[in-house]
């Protein structure tokens, strides 16, 4: 715990030297009727994964409209939507304020000090967003535990310009020569070019790394990896016109941001995603071995449910185990349990969530609201 | 309206020098890494007493087909006495960790109708991570049916080679229900009626 701590504040220092564009986005998060809010003690916030942020935050939206009474469900983006850094937040009235956590990783570190209100009744986090599945240094599924709660399904994809050195198929051998740097031109891994093949990834509290390098069998990257990059960002100036990137992108936010979303600092239309914007740059996604990350044109593209099984991804609610059937604590169940728990869970059950699932990209599962 | 900006957040760069590793040429058509297989392992739908009862009422039996098993366990009541039908894994590819895959089942399941003679057999079962289902093929139909839908309260691990889920409810399929009735000669299987609950624990092996 101690070390998950200094990874978290390392990376807060880290954060503190990022570049800043100000744009006209609002802050978070934000209420039924759009407008930021800080969240009452009582209400049920989340922070963390940045790959599912605006899923939730739109989620959270649907939810606090269509219910005007009981806790409203409130999420933190993985960084500032206003100015893209990682600053200081209250998650709740009555919380001291900690540094935002972005990603997985870091919201469970934070989540796992279990904070709670200036009153001592609630917790300052109820659940965080996670786009990786339990690793061995989560807390056991039991007592004093914690439960990850399957929300739907993600792939990850390899991203690579429009125009590339890069093939348009790579195998997981591949893809895992390239991260551990065994291989380093394009012509080694079936291109024809001899550049040199410059491997990125997100930052290490980045629950998408996480699951990329589990599918690719790769514990450490190798040194020829960079790091610098926030997730699920084509627009990375470090990406521009660069033949020779690639880098791990969630397959439910691509389709996101290229088919549902507004260009950034432009006002989505009706039929376009509330939360977020297109920020896929000149990205397209890649298949890996031999299979299709997408399925699908336009709007109707959807993540190809047949997409190489490693790189298929379970996103979650992590929450605070307890002792129910099903093992989310009971003041949680009405937002995430099954559909057909005993306590339905609306996102696993409501027509809007399920719309809200396909519209930001990611699969539905029958399976949503399955403990792990 | 809610708008949001290209985030720039740019962390310090870590470890962003490329350097020359030793060339270890891989074809582009090289072997993956294979995904997962199913070897070993079991899974049990266990079926409460009340409803093996109301089938009994309409002179109707199920009976577990070698290899598969069935266990009675008494309990204080209806609901919490069980009959337990346990089918070997035999194979496939489901992964509880990412909901993809299937899992091959062996065994069989009898349905018998005392009352009209008739015999009707479930074989080729499948927990299907895809959609949530238990399919099987009934009489040796072209096609497998949805016997039951996989519901209720839900849970997963994921061990050292070793994967578990459970199911508190297996909510019976229309096509199922009709195909029974009709190879039975009954009407007692109805859709969406509750089976009872499924629990699997198998073995993968990466290969």
């Amino acid at each position: 715990m101690r070390k998950l701590m200094k990874i978290a504040a390392s990376a807060a220092v880290l954060a503190s030297a990022v570049t800043l564009i100000a744009g006209p986005a609002l802050a978070d998060p934000v209420n039924g009727s759009g407008s930021p809010v800080t969240p009452k003690e009582t209400d049920v916030v989340s922070v963390g994964s940045d790959t599912s942020e605006y899923l939730v935050d739109q989620l959270a939206f649907d939810y606090n409209k269509s219910h005007s009474t009981g806790p409203r469900l409130y999420s933190w983006d993985a960084v500032n939507p206003v100015t893209g850094l990682t600053d200081n937040i209250k998650t709740k009235f009555g919380c001291t304020a900690i540094v935002r956590p972005n990603g997985a990783t870091a919201g469970l570190t934070a989540f796992y000090a279990n904070a709670k209100t200036s009153d001592g009744k609630h917790y300052c986090i109820d659940y965080v967003r996670s786009a990786r599945g339990r690793s061995s240094t989560d807390p056991a599924k039991g007592p004093g535990g914690v439960t990850f709660v399957a929300l739907a399904k993600d792939a990850i994809s390899y991203a690579a310009n429009a125009t590339t050195n890069a093939p348009h198929n790579l195998t997981t051998a591949q893809l895992n020569a390239i991260y551990t740097c065994t291989a380093t031109a394009w012509n080694q891994v079936g291109g024809t070019s001899t550049d040199t093949i410059q491997a990125f990834l997100p930052q290490t509290g980045s629950g998408l790394r996480t699951s990329f390098l589990k599918a690719i069998g790769v514990a450490t990257p190798g040194s020829c990896v960079n790091s610098s990059v926030q997730q699920n960002e084509g627009t990375d100036p470090q990406f521009k016109g660069n033949a020779d990137a690639l880098v791990p992108y969630s397959v439910a936010k691509y389709i996101s941001q290229r088919y549902h979303s507004a260009k950034c600092g432009v006002k989505p239309t009706a039929t376009q995603n509330r939360f977020g914007c297109d920020e896929h740059g000149a990205f397209i996604l890649n298949s890996v071995n031999g299979t299709k990350p997408t399925t699908g044109t336009g709007t109707g593209t959807t993540i190809n449910p047949l997409f190489s099984a490693k790189f298929i991804n379970a996103i979650y609610d992590v929450v605070r185990w307890a002792q129910t059937r099903d093992n989310i604590p009971a003041y949680l169940e009405p937002f995430f349990a099954s559909a057909f728990a005993t306590t339905r869970g609306w996102i696993c059950s409501n027509t809007t969530a399920r719309q809200d699932l396909i519209n930001y990209g990611f699969l539905p599962t029958p399976f949503c609201g399955t403990g792990s | 309206m809610h708008l949001t900006i290209g985030r720039r957040a740019r962390l310090t760069v870590l470890g962003a020098g490329l350097i020359t590793a030793a060339a270890v040429a891989l074809s582009a058509t090289g072997p993956a890494l294979a995904d997962t297989t199913d070897t070993g392992g079991t899974a049990t739908i266990t079926i409460p007493r009340s409803y093996i009862v109301h089938l009994a009422k309409s002179g109707v039996v199920l009976l577990a087909g070698a290899p598969s098993t069935s266990s009675y366990t008494a309990g204080p009541g209806n609901f919490s006495s069980t009959d337990a039908y346990t089918l070997p894994v035999t194979g496939g590819n489901g992964e509880v960790s990412n909901f993809y895959g299937t899992v091959d089942l062996g065994g069989t399941l009898v349905v018998i109708s005392a009352a009209h003679s008739q015999t009707a057999t479930i074989t080729d079962l499948k927990i299907n991570f895809f959609n949530g289902t238990l399919t099987g093929v009934i009489d040796g139909a072209a096609r497998p049916v949805t016997i039951a839908y996989i519901s209720g309260n839900l849970s997963s691990s994921t061990g050292t080679g070793t994967e578990t889920f459970t199911a508190t409810q297996l909510a019976f399929g229309a096509r199922a229900a009709a195909a029974l009735n009709t190879a039975l000669g009954t009407t007692v299987f109805a859709r969406a009626t509750n089976l009872g609950s499924l629990s699997t624990t198998y073995d993968v092996t990466v290969s």
